[in-house]
């Protein structure tokens, strides 16, 4: 109980300290909301009117006070340049963004698992050696180009996709999942290769220890001590990683988002960066972070699970 | 447990396993909808990223598109000219101050309500600033007064003359929307071909036809406006069957573009210029100026950057506006390295002397192309000019507002077929007037064409106005662009305009005809 409100405290400050460093960074740098909205049209007397109305007339510390109670408060604010509530755009593109990281995230570990644990058993074989140099050739692709390949021969040679040809959820789901399969798996190449590589080498040495011999001395088959004992000890350093890598297919899929022509929260971040949309960028950085945070917590009680020796409370 | 555990961790892959060959195969049936040719997809370069109410759109792409949704009492067409729409006729009073609108009859808003005199009031007034707002249609500050003379007469009073009145009366900004909508930003209603259905933010905006429209009804029932943002995949989502047309291609994307579609060529309506601060202390001097246009070869230019397609320009004046485009100007200075020389040296600028900043917006791949070209061929006349790639809003605030740069290579476009569109802001103390330019015959000739009610008149001093532009090199003017329309074979009637319009009401499947 103690951990939870230390864990929760340290996840609101650094939400406060997040939020705090993004609204002064908008502040520097330059171009204003208003001038983005105007364009050419601007005048001098249309540009004062409408800061007076986006209320960017006040100074920083205020904005910044009024912006958090209001967010305490479930208010998310107006976009400036759509006129819409903000938390309307971000509840209508949740759920790409995160359809498309969860689809990701079970592709890793789809991969990862039975691969890594091949690699494990036939250590220095033949197929080790494959899977290893083919993992280290995908660990090397970045999404964003993987993603163009992929889109080159499956979308336009074999034919199996069309490109963009992105579908919504509240149209056709099936149709929906299938537009994100893709993207999905651009994102996941590179993190599986990476995964199948830590769980190898923690399987392996797992595999040397003390315990292994016993279990092996009991009776149980190759696959079973592989599965039921060593996987188990091998898992905390791979979770670790799952947690972080979660955390990143939920950043990468701004990218993905962008070179599949997938309208998410990714796409809609971008464009507002642009815009100088500050109340839709600050509500989506917002949302990551307690996002990332939460992963991490989640991550923490699973590895104390696994393995009671881990003193979660030293952690926080 | 252990095994409980590893049965979950199987269910749980077993799943993700069966949605992605779910996934798999499904694509077929997403693409039999294609030969249906009644909807269509337009692809756009960008989401119209403001709110959805015509008053307060800013943006071209944004009045592109809901030119299909909504009309003013008058409209532009193809040719550059201006039809009635909401209202049937206009008279104006001999001394220029009074228009006189007779409502058409019977022209219905997309909520099925009939217009009224007190809607066309309303949207007027609300252009105007009349509530006490800033006005949303600046020229409309200039309306004294606007009443209703009876259920269809509808008269409009200005302070001053203005020949470009009813320019700004048939732009989408003066659209008649409903009076009293209080949705005006997320639910348009308006009286075009079109009307509304959704809209999903950098997704798609929907419309379907309106079968109730007053005029020629729209050919196709269903328009999806999806956004292509990406310029690299957008080949792909043309070529892969995504998108069904797309305007404003440049030519380099039209070439890769399979046999399924037929593209065809126009101009973009906007005057490409390597725009000069009149106010850096080089660029005060005329001589300089005329150098720099002597040093640039423009058909260098469209051959490197767009195979020679685009239309040379010598003025701010582009040829879709027919009336006023002198086609001549554009030898004002043919290419002349060595005149370039000369010049620069008279003006006390010897070879590697003269040196400035070309500030060129990064998201205008054909400007920062041209900007390149430029300072090519400006480093063989001896003068260095620095490119420096700004974002958008950067350039907006930084060259646009606070007119703080030296060079600059943009498209200016004009926001109505008025020629006070694309005149009016060289004027010295216009307030859009961002290349500081400053010339007291070019002031008093653009007042005298604005006083002047002889129409052909006018039209010759406006094209003295241009002729000064070009003769006092006020800026290095290029082109205006081409522009590539790809519409997929299937579908015919694509007009241009000579403004940022998309008329879909005009697109038909191909068997219609």
């Amino acid at each position: 109980m103690k951990y939870a409100g230390k864990k929760l405290l340290s996840m609101i400050l650094t939400l406060i300290a997040v939020s705090f460093v993004f609204f002064l960074v908008f502040d520097i740098i330059p171009g204003d909301p208003a001038i983005a909205k105007l364009g050419t049209n601007a005048t001098p007397e249309r540009l004062e009117a409408l800061r007076a109305e986006m209320g960017l007339d006040k100074p920083l510390l205020v904005r910044y006070i009024n912006w958090i109670l209001d967010f305490i408060r479930g208010d998310f604010g107006t976009s400036y340049s759509y006129n819409i509530p903000v938390s309307d755009m971000i509840l209508d593109k949740l759920p790409i963004s995160v359809t498309i990281t969860f689809m990701s995230f079970f592709m890793v570990m789809l991969i990862s698992m039975p691969l890594g644990l091949l690699c494990a058993r036939y250590e220095g074989r033949g197929i080790d050696t494959a899977i290893c140099a083919l993992g280290q050739i995908t660990m090397s692709v970045p999404p964003f180009f993987s993603g163009i390949l992929i889109t080159l021969f499956f979308g336009i040679i074999l034919n199996i996709f069309t490109p963009g040809g992105f579908v919504s959820y509240d149209k056709n789901i099936i149709g929906f999942l299938a537009s994100l399969f893709f993207p999905a798996l651009s994102i996941a190449l590179p993190k599986a290769a990476m995964s199948v590589k830590l769980l190898r080498s923690s399987l392996i040495t797992e595999k040397a220890k003390d315990y292994t011999r016993t279990s092996y001395s009991r009776g149980n088959s190759h696959m079973q001590v592989l599965c039921h004992h060593v996987l188990r000890n091998a898992f905390i350093p791979v979770v670790n990683f799952f947690g972080m890598a979660l955390a990143d297919i939920l950043t990468g899929s701004i990218i993905a988002e962008q070179v599949f022509s997938i309208p998410g929260l990714g796409r809609i971040l971008l464009t507002s960066i642009m815009n100088r949309d500050y109340p839709v960028v600050q509500a989506i950085i917002m949302l990551m972070a307690t996002i990332v945070m939460i992963i991490n917590f989640i991550v923490d009680i699973i590895c104390r699970k696994l393995d009671p020796r881990i003193e979660t409370g030293g952690r926080a | 447990m252990k095994k409980a555990t590893t049965r979950k961790l199987a269910m749980v892959l077993a799943l993700s396993l069966l949605s992605t060959a779910l996934s798999g195969c499904n694509n077929a049936s997403d693409r039999t909808g294609k030969e249906d040719s009644s909807h269509i997809t337009v692809g756009i370069a960008q989401d119209l990223e403001e709110s959805l109410d015509p008053h307060k759109a800013e943006a071209a792409a944004t009045r592109e598109i809901l030119f299909n949704v909504f009309e003013g009492l008058y409209k532009p067409d193809s040719n550059g000219g201006l039809i009635p729409a909401v209202a049937e006729n206009c008279v104006q009073s001999p001394d220029g101050l009074v228009y006189t609108f007779t409502l058409r009859e019977n022209v219905k808003f997309h909520n099925g309500n009939t217009v009224t005199a007190e809607d066309v009031i309303s949207s007027i007034e609300n252009c105007a600033g009349t509530n006490g707002n800033e006005p949303l249609v600046p020229a409309f500050s200039n309306i004294d007064s606007i009443e209703k003379i009876d259920d269809k007469t509808v008269e409009i009073t200005l302070k001053e003359r203005d020949p470009d009145f009813m320019s700004y009366v048939a732009s989408v900004k003066a659209a008649i929307t409903p009076a009293g909508q209080t949705d005006s930003d997320t639910n348009p209603i308006g009286t075009g071909p079109y009307k509304y259905v959704s809209r999903s933010v950098q997704e798609n905006i929907v419309m379907e036809k309106f079968d109730e429209y007053w005029g020629d009804k729209a050919y196709i029932e269903d328009v999806t406006f999806k956004v292509c943002a990406d310029p690299d995949s957008l080949v792909m989502n043309l070529n892969g069957g995504s998108v069904d047309m797309m305007a404003h291609l440049p030519v380099s994307q039209a070439q890769q573009l399979s046999s399924d579609f037929t593209v065809l060529e126009g101009t973009m309506n906007l005057v490409q210029a390597m725009y000069l601060n009149n106010d850096f202390e080089p660029f005060k001097d005329q001589r300089v100026r005329q150098a720099l246009c002597y040093a640039v070869d423009k058909s260098e230019i469209l051959d490197i950057t767009s195979d020679g397609r685009g239309v040379e320009l010598g003025s701010s004046m582009f040829p879709n506006f027919k009336k006023y485009y002198i086609p001549e100007l554009n030898d004002t200075y043919g290419y002349d390295p060595d005149r370039a020389k000369e010049l620069l040296e008279d003006a006390g600028y010897s070879e590697g002397t003269l040196s400035f900043t070309i500030t060129v917006p990064s998201n205008y791949p054909q400007h920062v192309d041209t900007a390149q070209v430029i300072a090519d061929q400006l480093n063989e006349v001896g003068v260095k000019a620095d490119i420096k790639q700004v974002e958008w809003n950067t350039w907006l605030s930084a060259v646009y507002s606070d007119r703080n740069y030296e060079a600059t290579v943009v498209g200016v476009d004009a926001s109505n077929l008025a020629a006070s569109a694309m005149l009016s802001r060289f004027c010295s103390d216009a307030s859009n007037n961002f290349i500081n330019y400053s010339n007291d015959e070019y002031d008093s000739i653009y007042n005298n064409a604005q006083m002047e009610s002889d129409d052909e008149k006018q039209t010759e001093l406006y094209k003295q106005c241009e002729i000064i532009l070009a003769d006092d090199a006020a800026n290095v003017y290029i082109q205006d662009l081409a522009e590539m329309v790809a519409v997929r074979n299937g579908y015919t009637g694509y007009e241009f305009y000579p403004l940022y319009v998309q008329d879909m009401a005009k697109i038909k499947p191909s068997e219609a005809e």
